[in-house]
């Protein structure tokens, strides 16, 4: 949905570096390479290009502002995200004379409109690429009217067969999509790895997403009765067995993200794919292996302790949820399990997951910060011992040193089965979660 | 390595212009640019128009870091034309090498310089010897810097150098204490430039 433009590090030694102009004002259209800024470090400037297209929707940094490394600038969303719900604003400054070379798509985007990228509920690309974001943007009602046109409209280029790469060609042939019904958001129309991605969540997420927004318009008529799916019938039959035989306690733990969101950008911005998300899969992962038993199952013989650490990550569908497993957790790095975190949620959006994929599950995850949700409790996934609900990372005060200082704070609630795990050996486990999360170092090694 | 001869400031840009885009497409070689420009006030990207002090001389806004300064003929202006992609991606690192370079051609004349730490340029005790204002398009580098050799410091006093009010401007010439040969100091610039660059930001892809 959102793509966040942030300050750029380019340089080893650079910790800021000032916005010296925007090339494009809030609500221009952007185009992938487009240049939409100009920052400065020391007595070299560097032309900002725009990683994804969209429509520059808010320009939080000024022009002559001194910006700290890794700081979100602005923000590039899609057409339909209203501008003027948008805070702090920056309109767009007059280009200095001899303007470098910045194409002139804003006529363009103005002469069809209809071209606008047809707006969507979030993708699973994009979802993977920002788990969490900040500041919860209008979903659903404000982006559901769409006139039928605009789904269609952006197809320029026909027929033309070099128009993907051949992993985009071998990627659409292996789900049935015709390349020729497809638009590129890439240079000269081409079709990206991404538009795919796109298409498919769009496939599979149609208007609604049962877990997060159950009421959406298109939703069933009131009075009628849905008819219970076979997925539908799954998870009521696992949540009541879950919630009958295992006692659940929660408890909720603070977690300061700064170092991880710096990390996570850094990786970013050398271009590793991964989400936030995966840094806590992988943080849990680690602290799952000095405490054994969170990773364990009850049973009336006795409480099995799992030799691998297999995380499952609850991926919310159309009309259900399930939880596909990353396996081997321990011997994967970082930008190994955003890899397979990527496969994975994509083969459940697109129903391409097989039985394997969901099986053999120790622990799992949910993560409901894409919607800005503060923290939640989740129901534990059977047979696991516990799960870890995530919330979004906020904005919000802390105390340091005695001082008043803003914070990126996440929080993450444990629900913990009693039967095999007691309050003060959760706590230790959730507090070393926070321990690498704080100092995501330890993650990277 | 190309020689421009003396050249506006206009005609310069396009040139560099062009190559930077065939650097970045991988079409192009990475080149270098010697020149010197017909007078001109030219203002980095954030600098503030309010530093020129003249309106006699045409005053340039362009896509590069640093304030205002002044180019005409008798100054060595540099134009590395540099793919930083393949080179470790760092600015500052750039900007340190454009001042060992200036430093190693200043002394072939046995002129000892310094940096300035915050104020990226060469410098000796009389004042500024080199600018330095870099812009990347693209990880490639474009402007570079610019060397007074021989020229009429007067202009300077047109302009507040670099934003720094009322700041001293010397010339090669004048730490010398000799004649000095703009050919010759493009041959060492260019030389120097090659090997500083094999040797401190060599391609590392």
């Amino acid at each position: 949905m959102a793509t966040d433009i942030t300050m750029p590090k380019l340089s080893d030694t650079m910790t800021e570096g000032r916005l010296i102009s925007w090339k494009k004002g809030v609500g221009d259209r952007v185009e992938r390479g487009d240049v939409i800024a100009e920052v400065e470090t020391d007595k070299a400037t560097m032309e900002l290009e725009a990683f994804t297209a969209g429509v520059l929707i808010e320009a939080r940094a000024k022009a002559g502002e001194m910006v700290p490394v890794g700081t979100v600038i602005g923000i590039i969303g899609e057409a339909g995200e209203k501008v003027a719900e948008v805070p702090g604003a920056v309109q767009k400054e007059e280009p200095h004379a001899p303007q470098p070379a910045v194409g002139q798509p804003k006529e363009e985007a103005k002469e069809h409109p209809a071209e606008a990228e047809p707006v969507k509920e979030e993708s699973a690309a994009e979802k993977e690429e920002q788990p969490v974001s900040p500041e919860p943007r209008k979903i659903a009602a404000d982006e559901q009217p769409e006139p039928p046109e605009g789904k269609t409209a952006p197809l320029e280029a026909h027929g033309e067969p070099e128009r993907a790469s051949p992993l985009v060609r071998k990627l659409a042939r292996e789900h049935g999509i015709d390349l020729s019904h497809v638009s590129g958001s890439g240079p000269d129309g081409r079709i990206l790895r991404e538009d795919i991605d796109k298409l498919l969540a769009g496939n599979e997420e149609g208007e609604g997403e049962g877990e997060s927004h159950p009421a959406t318009a298109a939703g069933p008529a009131p009075g009628s009765t849905i008819p219970l799916s076979r997925m539908r019938q799954a998870i009521a039959r696992t949540v009541t067995e879950s919630w009958r035989t295992a006692p659940h306690f929660t408890i909720t733990v603070r977690i300061n993200m700064a170092e991880a969101e710096n990390a996570y950008r850094e990786l970013k911005e050398s271009g590793r794919q991964l989400s936030l998300n995966d840094l806590v899969v992988k943080a849990a992962a680690l602290a799952l292996e000095k405490f054994p038993l969170v990773n364990g199952t009850y049973t009336d013989e006795g409480i099995q302790i799992h030799a691998d650490i297999n995380i499952g990550i609850a991926v919310s569908l159309t009309d259900g949820l399930v939880v596909p497993v990353i396996r081997n957790c321990q011997r994967l790095s970082l930008l190994e399990i955003a890899e397979q975190s990527r496969d994975l949620v994509l083969r459940a959006r697109s129903g391409k997951f097989s039985e394997s994929d969901l099986s053999g599950g120790t622990f799992s995850i949910s993560n409901l910060g894409m919607y800005g949700i503060d923290e939640f409790m989740a129901v534990i996934y059977p047979p696991n011992g516990a799960i870890l609900a995530v919330g979004s990372v906020m904005d919000e005060a802390g105390v340091e040193n005695g001082c008043l200082v803003p914070q990126r704070v996440m929080k993450v609630t444990l629900s913990a089965d009693h039967r095999l795990l007691d309050g003060a050996y959760a706590a230790q486990f959730l507090s070393e979660v926070r321990r690498i999360l704080e100092r995501p170092v330890t993650m990277l090694v | 390595m190309v020689h421009l001869g003396t050249i506006a400031f206009n005609e310069a840009f396009a040139i560099q212009e062009r190559a930077a885009a065939g650097i970045a497409a991988g079409t192009e070689r990475e080149t270098l640019l010697l020149l010197e420009h017909t007078p001109v006030y030219t203002i980095g990207s954030g600098g503030s128009a309010a530093n020129i002090l003249d309106p006699g001389i045409d005053a340039v806004r362009t896509n590069r870091g640093g304030d205002v300064t002044y180019h005409g003929p008798g100054q060595l202006v540099a134009y590395p034309l540099v793919d930083l992609s393949r080179r470790g991606r760092d600015l500052h690192r750039w900007l340190r090498l454009l001042e060992e370079v200036l430093r190693r051609v200043a002394s072939e004349w046995g002129v000892a310089c310094c940096t300035v730490p915050g104020h990226t340029g060469l410098w000796t005790g009389r004042g500024k010897l080199a600018s330095i204002g870099v812009g990347v398009r693209r990880w490639v580098t474009m402007h570079g810097f610019a060397l007074n050799v021989a020229l009429e410091l007067a202009a300077f006093r047109g302009i507040n150098p670099c934003g720094i009010e009322r700041c001293p401007m010397t010339s090669l010439r004048i730490e010398a204490g000799r004649k000095v040969e703009m050919a010759e100091v493009m041959r060492f610039a260019a030389e120097h430039l090659t090997v500083g660059l094999q040797e401190l930001l060599p391609v590392t892809e």
